[in-house]
């Protein structure tokens, strides 16, 4: 007991509130390299804090290859420095043209080795899923932006089944 | 678009596994919009210095969790002292972090990748916001943009001290981002809020000077780590 403070609450309270915490936050003081792929990533631990328990995964596996290949080709500069899809705004046309398949039944494919769902590789799925859809919708934005045009124009009005879908699923999950 | 579960913290990699996040030289992106790809790109610096300033976030974490367990054990002034420590050293290196923003990442740049992380609310491109095909029965849909501001480091603090929110279009706005925080984030935030407000964290610090100057300079780094990003804003 501090000779300074003293608290109000009686020991039975204060327990019960300090116990809320880590009934909110079970695993807080565990070590993230233990706990399965099928948690969320970003469960709170007192050693990584807010970033995700594992570094995040780079690339799904290859039933995604479409999505993952796509992704890579689409900056406007690539990985290697050459110009992609967004360079010449050619990401929406490719896409309207059915160059991404709809891989929403895929995702129940996502198990971690506990047979639940993983979640580090959904939030993976998640992530380029989320950049492919901005990329999509903004694609005529940029086009003006980049051409010196006033304003931005309107985005593309509709997200395609191909990527709304599991889009969706995964931010839900 | 979503700042933790996509744009930023979970889109880094490192160039060398065995120096993981120790250095911000180490730090690359997985995904980007126009040269991210390009470590020394201001798009890459723009999200990697907040990886960077996030990966501190342990400490705020740890520091939050032993302080409002020593204020409900009643552990007197030196557990207390501990933990607000441990908050202020972790809040020294995120702000010295935060400043190297702009030498990651040239101000003049940001509008030029901003284009492709705007949401579709309230924004001229998506006036009816968009209709996501298969979904929501074909009605259009709504969704904010990426912002810092989603970050989960200063809202823990801000329940953590229990600093009054005024109510005001900027702040109803900073409620709707609640939403967009990973659930274990805001279930974690929503707590600390809930239980420091229960023990009484602010209350208990402010009883002693040691800890009552602890408390002000810790209310003192948010402060100042608010004003920064609004500057930020505003270059």
């Amino acid at each position: 007991m501090s000779p300074y403070l003293t608290s109000d609450l009686t020991p039975m309270e204060g327990e019960q509130f300090a116990h809320q915490l880590h009934h909110v936050a079970p695993n807080l003081t565990t070590d993230p390299m233990v706990l399965p792929s099928s948690l969320d990533p970003f469960t709170v631990t007192t050693s990584t804090g807010f970033l995700p328990l594992r570094t995040p995964i780079v690339n799904l596996p290859p039933t995604f290859d479409a999505l993952t290949k796509l992704l890579e080709n689409m900056p406007i500069t690539k990985q290697d420095g050459s110009p992609g899809l967004l360079a010449h705004y050619e990401l929406g046309p490719l896409i309207d043209d059915g160059a991404l398949p709809d891989l929403l039944t895929e995702l129940d494919g996502l198990v971690a080795s506990d047979g639940k769902p993983d979640f580090a590789a959904i939030t993976a799925a998640f992530r380029d899923y989320a950049f492919l859809a901005s990329a999509y919708l903004l694609e005529p934005c940029w086009e003006r932006w980049s051409k010196g045009l006033e304003g931005y124009g309107l985005g593309r009005l509709v997200l395609p089944r191909c990527i709304a879908g599991p889009l969706v699923k995964t931010a839900k999950m | 678009m979503s700042y933790a579960a996509a744009y930023s913290l979970y889109n880094y990699r490192f160039a060398d596994p065995d120096v993981g996040d120790t250095e911000y030289s180490n730090l690359r992106l997985i995904r980007a919009f126009e040269h991210g790809l390009d470590p020394s790109s201001s798009e890459a610096g723009f999200v990697l210095t907040h990886v960077d300033m996030v990966k501190h976030s342990s400490g705020l974490v740890k520091g939050a969790t032993e302080l409002i367990d020593a204020v409900a054990a009643d552990a007197g002034q030196g557990a207390v002292i501990d933990a607000f420590d441990l908050l202020l050293d972790t809040m020294k290196v995120v702000e010295e972090s935060m400043e190297s923003m702009w030498s990651h990442s040239k101000p003049k740049d940001y509008l030029s990748y901003r284009t492709f992380i705007f949401g579709i609310t309230n924004q001229s491109m998506f006036p009816d916001g968009v209709i996501y095909e298969g979904e929501n029965d074909g009605t259009h849909v709504f969704f904010r943009g990426e912002s810092g501001a989603n970050d989960s480091m200063i809202p823990l603090l801000d329940g953590l001290l229990q600093i009054p929110m005024p109510a005001n279009p900027l702040t109803e706005i900073l409620k709707d981002f609640r939403s967009y925080r990973p659930k274990p984030h805001r279930d974690f935030l929503a707590t600390v809020r809930e239980q420091a407000g229960n023990v009484g964290v602010r209350e208990y610090s402010c009883r002693d000077l040691q800890s009552r100057v602890r408390y002000l300079k810790l209310l003192d780094h948010v402060r100042s780590f608010r004003w920064r990003h609004w500057l930020f804003a505003r270059e």
